[in-house]
């Protein structure tokens, strides 16, 4: 039977203490907090523009096909889905998209996913009986369904309606896109009633526009768009089976070996790890990884059998190649011996990443934080390219690039083994 | 408000922000102080949540109300917190280990700061209560929800909560019988 609530329950309805508990002082030093830190961070979030460049053909090839035999463009009388537009709209990324979206979805998926407010636009041709379609080419397709979403619509600002025959561009609002009256827009396209392909087209800052797509390499757009990784056949079936794939909440993901013992990344036995393979490419990495996620505990095994705590994570996601364990990142300093642990391998732009020192002398290991001026931060980006390294005595971080930057970050730190931190000591911009 | 178009977005603009630290700032805050019992660390606590949900905003999938989405955060900050060299040794002794006898003159000073006697009652019990009963008697949130942010079943959460509710008609019993002798 069920329980009835306590009378005293009304008694703590109004919280321990008088008064705000937090008030605006506070919040206003969070607004700075955020403020400064948002700058460091914000070319994470742009696109590149090289592979808006390269990948463009590919939405060319969809909305050529679509908006010419359609003859309807898109309804563009309407705002943005997220949010409902103004100068505070958030902005949309190929991160999001392609954390939200895979190859398989249903419709019912991706309304969850997205919400129900987008275009629906369906075209059936008629072809001659001997009429072969191409997989490349939507136009020789005997039915076409399609989703478009805004995001991020200017208030005010009306979605241009393009002419398709006069400027097949137009199948998206190039324009509106490139001056910032919208954030991005995403395609996607049905076969039945599944997720076929995606096509996400958004602002990048600085005139420029980044494209991206999930599905089908399309012939004409062979190069992938940097950022997406290289050799990847979206098309192709798993080449590995899901009872490859590790056991949930079983083994050690990652481990290092240090002059104090084993330190070893495993998950919560009583926990709900999720192990399955990307099942598409993006920029987090190729259909076939792996991608964990879940709680988890780093601890250091030492020699003797004695096992201490170092970090704990509640969801955390980790996408590797393969489903080996993965080791993290040795490298030396004078007086530590310092693990790098990416809990991804690939990014569009940049990675995360914890650093965890053990200490020779004493074996004492803890989770080094980042110390930037007053602010301390767990984690770190660097670069995909150019990872972590050691160099003087110093850990050397090549910070990420974004579209329209020149250039990146390198940022030095010195180790302060009595506070478990990385203190920044210095920058400098380069090429 | 609603908060849910916040899980389709990378980075969070300064007035969302101002709206989340306004709505949630002081709830937030009060889950910090059951988990912790410091003022000054619930201070801290609380500036690191919005902070983090800031600089993390595209983490958030809307997969829980944005509310125990916070709570998550805040969890975790003090299990970080509970982890710390620094908090092991100066700032949260009691909660680590047995409560020292004699109050301390921050436990003093909260116990006549209380709005109301009932919480010295609720601050005795094992965190994990605390934070069950609060979730259910101050914020009304669904067992289901519950489970999720703690991460454990509704069964637990339901098991949780009974023995919260029979160690608090203990201990309100005590306080009564002290008050009236």
């Amino acid at each position: 039977m069920k329980e009835a609530k306590p009378e005293w329950y009304a008694r703590l309805k109004q919280g321990p203490f008088e008064g705000d508990v937090f008030g605006a002082d506070r919040q206003r030093e969070v607004e700075a907090r955020a403020q400064a830190g948002q700058k460091r961070r914000t070319g994470k979030t742009r696109l590149n523009a090289r592979a808006a460049a390269l990948a463009a053909a590919a939405v060319l090839l969809i909305a050529v096909a679509v908006l010419a035999t359609s003859g309807q463009p898109f309804d563009s009388d309407r705002h943005g889905s997220v949010g409902g537009g103004g100068e505070e709209e958030p902005i949309m990324t190929v991160g999001n998209f392609m954390d939200r979206l895979r190859i398989g979805m249903t419709q019912e998926e991706v309304r969850q996913a997205f919400g129900n407010d987008y275009e629906g636009m369906s075209v059936r041709r008629d072809f001659p009986q001997e009429h072969r379609e191409d997989p490349n080419d939507i136009s020789t397709w005997s039915a076409v369904d399609l989703w478009r979403y805004d995001f991020g619509v200017r208030d005010g600002y009306e979605v241009r309606q393009g002419e398709a025959v006069n400027d097949p561009e137009d199948g998206f609002d190039l324009d509106g896109i490139r001056n910032g009256e919208i954030e991005a827009q995403l395609i996607i396209n049905w076969r039945d009633r599944k997720v076929e392909r995606v096509i996400a087209k958004m602002h990048s800052g600085e005139g420029t526009i980044g494209t991206t797509r999930l599905g089908p390499v399309i012939e004409h757009d062979a190069p992938l768009a940097v950022g997406e990784p290289p050799g990847a056949d979206p098309t192709a079936s798993d080449s590995s089976s899901d009872s490859e794939l590790p056991t949930p909440n079983e083994g050690i993901r990652a481990v290092g070996d240090s002059a104090a013992g084993k330190l070893q990344l495993r998950p919560d036995k009583s926990g709900d790890e999720s192990v399955r393979m990307l099942g598409a490419p993006s920029c987090l990495g190729q259909e076939t990884d792996v991608r964990f996620l879940g709680n988890y505990e780093l601890v250091l095994h030492r020699l003797s059998g004695e096992e201490t705590v170092v970090q704990s994570f509640e969801q955390l996601e980790m996408i590797w190649q393969g489903n080996e364990t993965i080791e993290f990142r040795k490298l030396e300093l004078p007086d530590i011996e310092l693990f790098v642990f990416l809990p991804r391998y690939a990014d569009c732009h940049a990675l995360d990443f914890y650093v965890y020192g053990v200490d020779k002398a004493t074996g004492e290991a803890a989770n080094y934080t980042f110390r930037d001026g007053e602010k301390n931060h767990l984690a770190w980006t660097t670069s995909p390219e150019e990872l972590p390294k050691a160099a003087d005595g110093r850990l050397v971080v090549e910070g990420g690039r974004g579209a329209g930057q020149d250039g990146a970050v390198r940022y030095i730190f010195e180790p302060v083994p009595e506070k478990h931190q990385l203190r920044l000591a210095d920058e400098e911009r380069i090429p | 408000m609603e908060y849910d178009y916040l899980k389709y977005v990378s980075r969070m603009q300064s007035a969302s922000l101002q709206d989340l630290m306004q709505e949630y700032g002081a709830e937030v805050w009060n889950y910090a102080f059951l988990l912790t019992r410091s003022r000054h660390v619930s201070d801290d606590i609380a500036q690191d949540v919005f902070l983090q949900a800031y600089l993390h905003i595209a983490s958030f999938r809307g997969q829980s109300s944005m509310r125990t989405w916070l709570f998550s955060i805040t969890r975790n900050r003090v299990i970080n917190y509970r982890r710390s060299a620094f908090f092991r040794k100066v700032t949260l002794l009691d909660f680590l280990y047995q409560a020292p006898s004699a109050p301390s003159a921050e436990e003093q000073f909260m116990n006549r700061a209380y709005t109301d006697s009932i919480w010295e009652s609720v601050m005795k019990l094992p965190p994990k209560y605390r934070e069950v009963l609060l979730m259910e008697a101050q914020y009304e949130m669904p067992l289901a929800e519950m489970a999720q942010l703690l991460r454990v079943s509704i069964g637990t959460v339901k098991s949780r909560l009974h023995r919260a509710r029979a160690k608090m008609r203990t201990l309100m019993e005590e306080a009564e019988s002290v008050e009236g002798s």
